[in-house]
């Protein structure tokens, strides 16, 4: 993994913005601060406000765990792409996919509520797709190992993504991340991708291909095993980035003004 | 001299007349026609493998080598390790290669080229081509 603010990756970064591409942000730990009750995180002011100013430029897209209804409480802006349950949901997806999905989420939901469970741990109903939370369980390894026991026991079973304190419950046939970023590319007709998450969640955007620069991957915070090719090494590194590609678009205007 | 021939010949003139209008281009405009084609290219590939970049001109990878070296050199394109694949090396166009870039593709037509006579070394060839079809 190569620091994204190292020669190299700066020049990288600047490149694309000489193409059309599409500027994708994950929402919790990359945009949002990773807080410890997750309904209470959001964006912090400067970082919508520079996220706001990036809109106006370029496509934009938020992709997230979160339902698309939750991430737009959260959000005083509207980036042209919001993509919710990890992909299931904001790209135009049947309605009857969606109704399977909550078909198969809502036993789920039952089942788990009807059990005495480890303190701390609580679920987050995202209609299309759940989320099982013990950032706030005293006992952490005794609250993972109830909830992987748990997991087991789901019929049928769920496409189990982990993420910080947090298992991701999804139906098998649900899209992942990686799947939502080809499809928008798709749909927004734009071949560039330049996408940062935080989590494992996101490794199915790194694992994209990259050859080509169709997807440049960016990982807050380093990690050996991660499939993503940069990092940034922490979350306050969000507005850095912003403010860069901010510059380095208005650059690019301000020349093509010059040109005419 | 059998029409084929002279069409052959045509071909021959006509590569001649290229390679001096690319070098020409060089001299006057500091990028040839050789080195935009391939920072055009880089625009719509941003840091992609040498590789990729010749199959989309065209061009065998070792053709791109020393086209590449001299872009280097003058600081239009940059060269980086692939961090997951260090065997692998990316290349991106830089900010400056971007500016000589636009700045060319609106002189690059006023540089004087003897169309006219390409046009006739094509027509030449065509004819060539076409007693052959027949």
């Amino acid at each position: 993994m190569i620091n994204l603010f190292s020669k190299e990756g700066l020049v990288i970064l600047e490149s694309l913005s000489f193409t059309k591409t599409l500027y994708a942000f994950d929402f919790d730990g990359t945009l949002a601060k990773i807080v410890k009750v997750p309904s209470e995180a959001k964006m912090s002011q400067k970082t919508e406000e520079l996220l706001r100013e990036l809109s106006k430029m370029v496509p934009v897209a938020i992709i997230s765990g979160r339902s698309v209804r939750d991430l737009q409480m959260r959000l005083n802006i509207r980036p042209e792409y919001l993509i919710g349950n990890h992909g299931l949901e904001g790209l135009g997806a049947k309605a009857g996919t969606l109704i399977q999905a909550q078909k198969v989420c809502r036993p789920w939901v039952k089942f788990l509520k009807s059990i005495p469970l480890e303190s701390g741990i609580e679920i987050e109903d995202k209609i299309y797709s759940l989320a099982v939370h013990y950032r706030r369980a005293r006992n952490k390894t005794r609250a993972k190992k109830q909830i992987k026991e748990i997991v087991k026991a789901l019929t049928p079973p769920p496409r189990v993504i982990n993420g910080k304190s947090v298992f991701n419950l999804l139906p098998l046939t649900a899209p992942h991340k990686g799947a939502a970023i080809l499809d928008l590319k798709k749909i927004a007709g734009l071949k560039h991708v330049f996408y940062i998450g935080d989590d494992d969640t996101d490794e199915d955007v790194f694992s994209l291909p990259y050859d080509e620069g169709q997807t440049m991957s960016v990982r807050v915070g380093k990690k050996k095993t991660s499939m993503a090719r940069y990092f940034v090494e922490s979350q306050s590194d969000v507005n850095k980035l912003l403010r860069l590609l901010i510059r380095y678009h208005s650059r690019l205007n301000s020349s093509k003004v010059r040109d005419k | 001299m059998e029409k084929f021939e002279r069409s052959i010949y045509s071909l021959f003139k006509m590569g001649i007349a290229i390679q001096n209008f690319n070098k020409r281009s060089e001299r006057k405009l500091g990028l040839s026609v050789v080195q935009w084609c391939l920072l055009r290219q880089l625009i719509d590939m941003p840091a992609s493998s040498a590789f990729s970049l010749a199959t989309a001109l065209g061009i065998h990878p070792s053709t791109l080598t020393q086209t590449l070296k001299r872009l280097e050199q003058k600081g239009f394109v940059y060269t980086s390790l692939d961090p997951k694949d260090s065997r692998k090396k990316l290349i991106s166009i830089t900010r400056s290669g971007k500016e000589k870039l636009d700045k060319t593709s609106h002189q690059i037509s006023s540089l004087p080229m003897k169309f006219s006579k390409i046009d006739i070394f094509m027509n030449e060839l065509a004819t060539g081509l076409a007693t052959r079809l027949v």
